[in-house]
This record gives C-alpha cells, structure tokens and sequence, in this order.
C-alpha cells in the first residue's frame, strides 16, 4: 500500500480520507490476523507418541519389538527435544517481538485517530460557528482565534496519525517481516534436525521391516499348519471316540487332543521324542490326589512341567527327571486305569495316561529313552548339562534354550569371515594345493595355501617348522595370518614349491584319490626335500639371502617364500644395513604382516643388530605396543641389554614411551606372578593388553568374567559367586590368548 | 593353601602379623597366599605414591625419584586373622600424559588409596576429581582410603587434618596421614586396607557359601519325601 503524503493532511480531501480508511482497515485486518497467528503458534502441541512409544516398548516380551519401540521412542523424543527447542526459540524470538510489535505500533494507531477524529470533529465544530456569525457579530474575532486553534491542533495530529500509519505500513515490510523469517529459519532448522535424527533410523527401519516381513510369512505359514492340525485333532479325536470305548471324557483343550493323538503325529526318526499330559500321583498325608502335568521327553531327560504354574509353589517348577538312571513299567497296584511308574533312584513316580494306547505309547517311549541312554557311551551329561543323583535344583533352568558355550576357536567378526571368504576365492584355492580336492577347509598358515584334510593331516606329520596348520572354519585367525594368505595362495605357493612340475609340463602325480602313502611322499617331497623347487645355481645362492631381506623390506611375501624354499636364512644379518635381519626391517617398517610372517618361519625374536638392539628394542624404541605385545608373546626376552646396557623398558623410559612401557611392566609382572596355574586371577592385565591393540584386531567378544579376589583353592569352589562384584570384560578370552598363544 | 598357612590357625583372631618384607627377587616365589588383593594406588602427581610403595614393599625411599611413567608394580604378603594376604599393588602415573590405560588400572582393584600431599593444597583439592575417576572405572565396592602423605613437612602443611578427616568421613572413606620419607604410619595404612577387604571379602565368601549349600538342601528334601511318598501308597493301597 502507497505511503500517504503529509500534503494530504493539509488539503483534507475526501479521497485522502478515504485513502486513509483504508489504511485503517488494513493495519486493523492485520492485528486480527496477527493475534490469530501469536494463537495458533502457541498452540502447537507436543506430540506424545514418542512417550507412548517408550510406555508400549517397556511392556513388550519381544526383544525386537521391544528394541524397535525403544529405538523409535528415543529418536522421537529426540526430536521432541528439537520441537521444544524451536518453540522456546520461536517464543522469544517471534512471539515476543510480535507482541511487542502489536502493543506498540498497532494499538497507538487506535489512540491517535481517536485524537485525530475529535479534533477534525472539533475543528469543524468550530469552522460551523465561525460560519454561522453574523457579520456584525462581535465574537466573530474569538471564533476565528477559536477556529485557529482548533485547525492548528487538528493539522498537528492529523499529521501524527498519518505519519503513524506510514510508520506501521513501513515496519510491516521490515520488522514484522524480518520476524517472519526468523520463524521460518527455526522451523527448517527444526525440520533439518527432524530429518537428521530419523534418518540415522532408516537402515535399521529398513532391517526391521524385513524382519516383519518374514515373521508375517512365518506367521501365516504358521496359521496354515496349525489350522490343518486343529482339524486333524479334531477328527482323530472323534474317530477315537468311535473305535475306543475306553476313552475318558477329553476337555476339548488343545493339549489333551495333542496328548490323545500322539498316534498320529509322525514319529521322529533317531532321538525319541514324545510329549503330552499325563495325570501324576501326588500322596498327602491323608489322601492322595492326581495331578495333571505335562510331560515331554528330551534327549534323555523327562521334563514335568505344570499348566498354569503358580509363582513361589515349587511342586509347580518344571522339574527333569534322568530316564537314564529310571526304570519304566506298566503298574495295577493304582485303583485307575491305564497306570504306569517310572522309579528313579530318589522315587516313584506314578503316571496315568488317558487311555490305553496312549499308556503303552509312553511306556514304550521311555523304554526306548532309557536304553538308547544307557547305551549311549556319553557320559552322565547330555548336552552340557550334569545331573547329580536324580534332578538338579534349578532343573528349569537347563532347558530354557541355553546355547552349549560356543567353542572359544570361532572367526567372530563379519570382516574377519569376509577376509577368509577373499582367501578362498584367491586363482587355485578352490583345490588343495597338494592333491586337488575340491573345497578345501584346511589351511597352512605359513606356506599360505589351502588344504584337504588328509592333506593336512600329513603337514602336521612334518612339523610347524614345515607347515602350520589351521581350519579355516574351526580356527581364530589373526588377521595378519589372513593378509599372509592373501598374499601367497596355492597358485603363487605351488610356483615355488612344483616349479619343476609347472615348467615341464607334466601332469601332477597326486589325485584326490592318490593312496595315503602316495600324498605321504609326494608332500614331504615337495615341503621337505623340496624336490620340485627349481634349482638355483651357485651365484643365486649367494645372493639368496640378500634376496630374502629384501623381500621382506618390499613387503614381497611371494619371493620371500621362494627365497626360504631355496635355504635363505631368515636370520641373515645384512652387513649393508648394520647387521639388521629381516625381523628388524619389518618391524622398523611397521610392516604387520611381514613380522608375522617371519615369526611364523621362526627366526630368531631375540637376534641383535651391531648395536646390539633385538626387535623388541626397537618396538620399545617406537613405541610400537603391537609388536611389543606380540615379540614378547613370541617368547622375545624382554631382558636383553644392547651395547649401550639398555633393555627395551630402559629404551621406552629414557624415551618416555608410557604405552611402551606399560606393556613391556605389565607383561613382566604378569609373568612373573600368574605363572603359577592355580593362579586364574586376572587383575586388569589382559585389558590393559588388550586395550592397546588396534581395533582391527578385538574380535573375540566373550563374557568371561573374572573374579576380582583370588580365593586360594581353600575357597576356590565359591570363587564364581565370590565377594566382590565381577565384571565381565569384553575381549577378555581374546587377551589371554594374546598373552598365553605362545605357551 | 598353603600348609604353613593352615598351622597358623591357632592365632587369635584379628591379630595382624606383618611379613617382613622381602627382598624383590624372592617376592615372586612367595605364591602361597590365601587371598590375593589388587589395590591401586591413586593421586595427582608428586603426592609419593612411589615412595609409600616403595617403603612399604622393600622399605626404601628415593628423595629423587622421578614421575612414574606408565604403571608400577609390587607386591608384599602379610598376613591377617592367620591368613595370608598378597597385595598386588598398582602404582599409577599421576600425571595424565604418563598415563596409557586407564580404565584397566582399576579393573578388578578391591582397594584404592587415594593420596594428597598435606603441603601441597591443590592435591587434596583434586582427591575429588580422583574420586570421580574410581567412581567411573573402578567397582562400586572399591574400598578406599584418603591417605595424606608427607607428614613430616609440618612446617608446611596446607591441608588441616581435622578437615581432610571431615572429608574422609563425608565421603564414605577411611583416612590416615603418612609419611614415606619418616616411615611412620606407611605399615598401618596398608595393614589398615587390606584387613578391611580381608574382613568384607570373607564375610562375603561365607554369605556366598551357603548360597552355595543351599539348594543342595533343597534337594534332599524331595528325596526324603519319596520314600515316605512310597510307604503312605503301599499303606493305602
């Protein structure tokens, strides 16, 4: 709207009145509009999803729904946070200004045209008397003096009201404006943040929709069976009713149709499996009652559990009973029908079927149960679980699912499997690198190739020194051990070691169904006489173990192996670089996978340098903690002295290497005081290795804990619940290897 | 256990008999023990943490020593109600940059002492940030005590003891003032910790035991009953 012109204030025409109505109006259109805004701003609710969300996860048994809901809750409130954040902000950076901005531009507009109008209204008055005089009228003078007034205190206003009114039309543009976009600055900072919290969500959003999608299938799949299983129950049970004229009256529970059809649910093959509801003899002291129970066999135990189990009653504690140590047999010594016993050493326990199929099924079960137990040679545990003289206290607890320890040799890390998954895809390790079997699963670390394993078998006849071997699927891998791999393989490892094969064409003399005598010779041919490894003439030989440490200085594995298969010394000392060997150069070089690859070959830890410096000096001297850690777990002497008398703690303390130094003090003390076996204490040590390690290598979570006081054998029983509160350390088994692989 | 330590039981209960201490060399053969204990030793640096370590396990003292890098550690038996206790006894840098794993230094720790220097006001100041620091890494059952060193500097005392003991007392710990360079109070103080993990720890173990036990009862309850379970059917029937 066009600002007004003071000029106006002085002609005082119509139109200009009109002009300024319709300011008026417009500013008033304005406050209105405004006032509804400051409302509707203040009312913006908070969302309490996020807090519902939070309620709904706490009450939910599913530990994915449960996670998921928990997830959802804390990034919603998340983002509540962020909405409170920009409410407060929009309150005091829009609300309050425009507030201000109502109270003190718009309401003074009302104040000004009030004036503004009585004095027009006045200043007309007044023009109407001056006109009405008569001209003889002596007043006329006082009226006209009157007039002036009034016309000079109505021009005054009239201006202030039209300046005010282009003042409000002018800070409309800019102030309120200027407001506005303030406003609209936090709700995109808001809806940024928003949109940043949720999207970290969205991978797992999308994991989670895939895992509804397969408990949806699973649920239906589920439905389907379950349906056609009713009405198989449903039949059977009116079929019996039919054919057997013994059968009590069943309650149409599902479970006693599932105990009353046993017939027909297939019979497992191999470990007897049979469940159902039987109704136990329970004696009190006056009169003895039939309990019923639920019974089902697994593995060789009985497991009793009780419908509706009240809390605290123990009777109701799903309890096993050992078939093992039971003996089955039909009993008519009950005043009921179809009555058996099962008599473990501690009691008889009564059992009543519900017809006489049934019985016999079950006595036949167990039966079966017990002789398989008894000819089984295991001894008396059954899947990890021991029983001493009839049932354990907490019985229960041994059935809920617990998984057998998992064995402590297993790859655990995703990237770790990825790598091994890498060295079986290497040109060749789809073969055994000795007689070509498909898929192999073994593995000589040091050779770098992948075996059968009967091949494995016969590296293991010829000594570490020769082969290593290790499972690909059983065993801990290093990922050093995985680089080697990856770098060597049955191709380049077969280069070197049937090189005379390869270059004559000739067609390999093992076969995957070669004898074991024919493999026996072929290996120990290839590995220890080293037969098929080109020869080398005399100036190569020289030069072999120039070779070798260069190799190892380029990180050249494959020619490193050759120059070994050839006699290189992996000790050799270069007279060119101050009598280092090999091990020094990978270790100055920071070189993981070289260093483990010549511990591998067994050098020598502990050899020296013309000054005397071993590797484990010089890993001190870098503050290297890694190779600190490993040299000494390679059995380094931390105690040798170089030419100036100084051990490698010496070196890492005049250096001030504190990781050095605590590594090389706490491997001494640990040393020096868990020697002992009877020892199993562990005060921090292995964290405190462990916590240097690179990330790459923590891959063992495991929840061993470890008790924080020692009780000496006197105590020893109790030390797993003893004094003082445990914790279990994460990576806890994988740093007791760290420190005892070498034992 | 050790059989020497078995023959010992005829001592009066709670009287503490404090090894002498032994040279380095043999402390590691000393494997027979019937408790072994890992107690830190905590403090802003200078305080003598060193010192009292050093006076405590082969009574020496160093006017020169200098800042500890990284960890220390030693060991001393002694012994408490005819029990053999070992303190395994971590002496840690007090200064940040000399330090490499810290949370590992309070794992599986059951006692702390936590030392000040009484001259040197800004050491007790810290006690609280040290405090915050066992109470992030260390167990909750930690037992520690205040320990203000370097008593014999009278003439230069900063911290009050009646208020170092206030505090001590507010915060749930027991307190003593030392000296590593004058020898006097360095004994009672490891004494002092040691017997009261000794004493928690054992009473501990014995709560423990009879957890133990307990469900074994249990057992023989279900099979005393079924006997009797057998004679009331064969009455009955």
């Amino acid at each position: 709207m066009p600002a007004l012109d003071l000029k106006g204030c002085v002609e005082d025409s119509p139109v200009f009145r009109r002009r300024i109505a319709a300011h008026e109006e417009s500013i008033s259109n304005f406050d209105s509009s405004l006032k509804s805004l400051a409302k509707l701003v203040r009312s913006q609710v908070d969302l309490s999803a996020a807090v519902e969300f939070a309620t709904i996860a706490q009450s939910q048994d599913d530990p994915i729904v449960g996670h998921a809901l928990e997830k959802f809750g804390k990034s919603l409130t998340e983002v509540e946070k962020c909405r409170n954040l920009m409410n407060t902000h929009i309150t005091t950076m829009f609300l309050e200004p425009l507030d201000q901005f109502i109270r003190n531009e718009l309401s003074p507009v009302k104040e000004l045209k009030k004036k503004f109008e009585k004095s027009s209204d006045e200043t007309d008055t007044s023009l109407a008397k001056l006109m009405s005089k008569k001209p003889k009228d002596l007043t006329i003078l006082e009226a006209a003096r009157d007039l002036a007034e009034n016309r000079r205190r109505f021009q005054t206003d009239y201006m202030e009201y039209v300046m005010k009114l282009n003042e409000v039309e002018a800070k409309k543009k800019f102030d309120f404006v200027e407001n506005i976009l303030g406003y609209m600055y936090n709700s995109s900072v808001f809806h940024h943040q928003g949109y940043e919290i949720l999207k970290d969500l969205e991978p797992y959003m999308r994991d989670l929709t895939g895992l509804l999608q397969d408990s949806r299938q699973r649920y239906s799949e589920e439905l389907v069976e379950s349906q056609s299983f009713q009405l198989q129950c449903v039949k059977t049970l009116i079929e019996n009713s039919h054919i057997s004229p013994d059968i009590r009256p069943a309650s149409p529970s599902m479970g006693s149709a599932r105990s009353s059809s046993s017939d027909m649910i297939p019979k497992a093959q191999g470990p007897v499996s049979k469940a159902g509801y039987l109704f136990e003899r329970k004696s009190g002291r006056m009169l003895q009652s039939w309990v019923r129970r639920y019974f089902s066999i697994d593995g060789e135990d009985l497991i009793v559990t009780t419908r509706n189990a009240k809390l605290g009653r123990d009777e109701d504690q799903p309890t096993s009973i050992n078939l093992r140590v039971c003996s089955i047999r039909i009993a008519d010594n009950y005043d009921r029908r179809f009555t058996f016993e099962i008599i473990s050493p501690s009691r008889v326990i009564a059992l009543q079927a519900e017809n006489e199929a049934d019985m016999l099924d079950w006595v036949n079960s167990l039966k079966m149960v017990n002789q398989l137990a008894l000819n089984s040679d295991k001894v008396l545990a059954s899947s990890f679980r021991i029983f001493g003289g009839g049932k354990k206290p907490h019985a229960a607890e041994n059935h809920t699912g617990k998984k057998p320890p998992v064995p402590f040799t297993e790859i655990s890390t995703e990237s770790d499997k990825e790598l091994i998954k890498r060295v079986r895809s290497l040109p060749g390790n789809n073969f055994c690198a000795d007689c070509s079997a498909a898929d192999p699963d073994w593995a000589s670390i040091n050779l770098g190739t992948l075996l059968c394993i009967e091949c494995s078998g016969i590296h293991r006849s010829l000594g570490v020194h020769v082969s290593k071997v290790r499972s690909v699927t059983l065993d801990k891998w290093e990922s050093e051990s995985i680089e080697i791999m990856l770098l060597l393989g049955n191709v380049k490892t077969n280069e070197i070691f049937e090189a005379k094969i390869n270059n004559e064409k000739q067609q390999k003399p093992l076969q995957p169904s070669s004898t074991r005598a024919e493999k026996d010779q072929f290996i120990t041919d290839k590995y220890v006489r080293r037969k098929y490894v080109l020869d080398s003439d005399e100036a190569e030989r020289e030069n072999v173990n120039k070779e070798f440490w260069a190799a190892i200085k380029d990180s050249n594995l494959h020619t490193a192996l050759r120059c070994l298969a050839l006699g290189a010394d992996i000790n050799y000392r270069n007279p060119d670089d101050n009598l280092r060997t090999a091990l020094h150069i990978a270790v100055l070089q920071e070189d993981v996978v070289a260093v483990e690859f010549l511990l591998q070959w067994f050098c020598d830890v502990d050899q020296g340098d013309a000054d005397g410096w071993t590797s484990l000096h010089h890993a001190a001297s870098e503050n290297n903690v890694r190779f600190v850690l490993t040299l000494l777990r390679r059995h380094g002497k931390p105690d040798v002295q170089n030419n100036e008398g100084k051990t490698p703690l010496g070196i890492a303390v005049d250096k001030q290497h504190v990781q050095a130094v605590t590594a090389l003090r706490l491997f001494a003390f640990d040393k020096q005081h868990n020697s002992s076996p009877a020892s199993s204490s562990d005060f921090g040590f292995r964290e405190a290795m462990s916590s240097f390690k690179s990330p790459r290598l923590e891959h063992r979570n495991s929840t061993a804990s470890h008790s924080a006081v020692d009780l000496r054998p006197g105590a020893a029983s109790n030390s797993d619940s003893s004094a003082v509160e445990k914790t279990s350390i994460l990576n806890d088994d994988q740093n007791s290897t760290l420190l005892r692989t070498s034992d | 256990m050790a059989p020497e330590s078995r023959s010992r039981k005829s001592r009066s209960c709670h009287q503490i008999h404090i090894l002498d201490p032994l040279p380095p060399s043999e402390m590691s053969r000393d494997d027979e023990y019937d408790y072994l204990f890992k107690v830190v030793l905590i403090g802003d640096s200078g305080v003598g943490k060193t010192n009292l370590l050093s006076r405590f396990t082969r009574n020496e003292f160093n006017l020169e020593s200098k800042s500890t890098i990284g960890v220390e550690f030693a060991t001393r038996s002694i012994q408490v109600d005819s029990k053999t206790i070992k303190a395994q006894i971590w002496d840690t840098a007090g200064q940040e940059r000399y330090r490499a794993i810290t949370s590992a230094y309070y794992r599986g720790a059951v006692g702390a002492l936590l030392v000040y220097d009484i001259a040197k006001h800004s050491t007790y100041e810290n006690v609280t940030r040290w405090l915050k620091e066992l109470r992030d890494h260390a167990d909750s059952n930690i037992v520690i005590m205040l320990v203000g060193n370097k008593s014999d500097l009278r003439h230069l005392r900063a911290v009050p003891t009646d208020e170092a003991k206030q505090f001590a007392a507010d915060n749930g710990l027991s307190f003593i003032e030392t000296s590593a360079l004058d020898s006097s109070n360095v004994e009672l103080s490891f004494q002092r910790i040691l017997t009261e993990i000794y004493r928690i720890v054992s009473n501990k173990a014995l709560e423990s035991s009879n957890d133990v036990i307990r469900p074994t009862g249990g057992e023989t309850i279900v099979v005393s009953q079924s006997p009797d379970d057998q004679n009331k059917g064969g009455k009955c029937c």
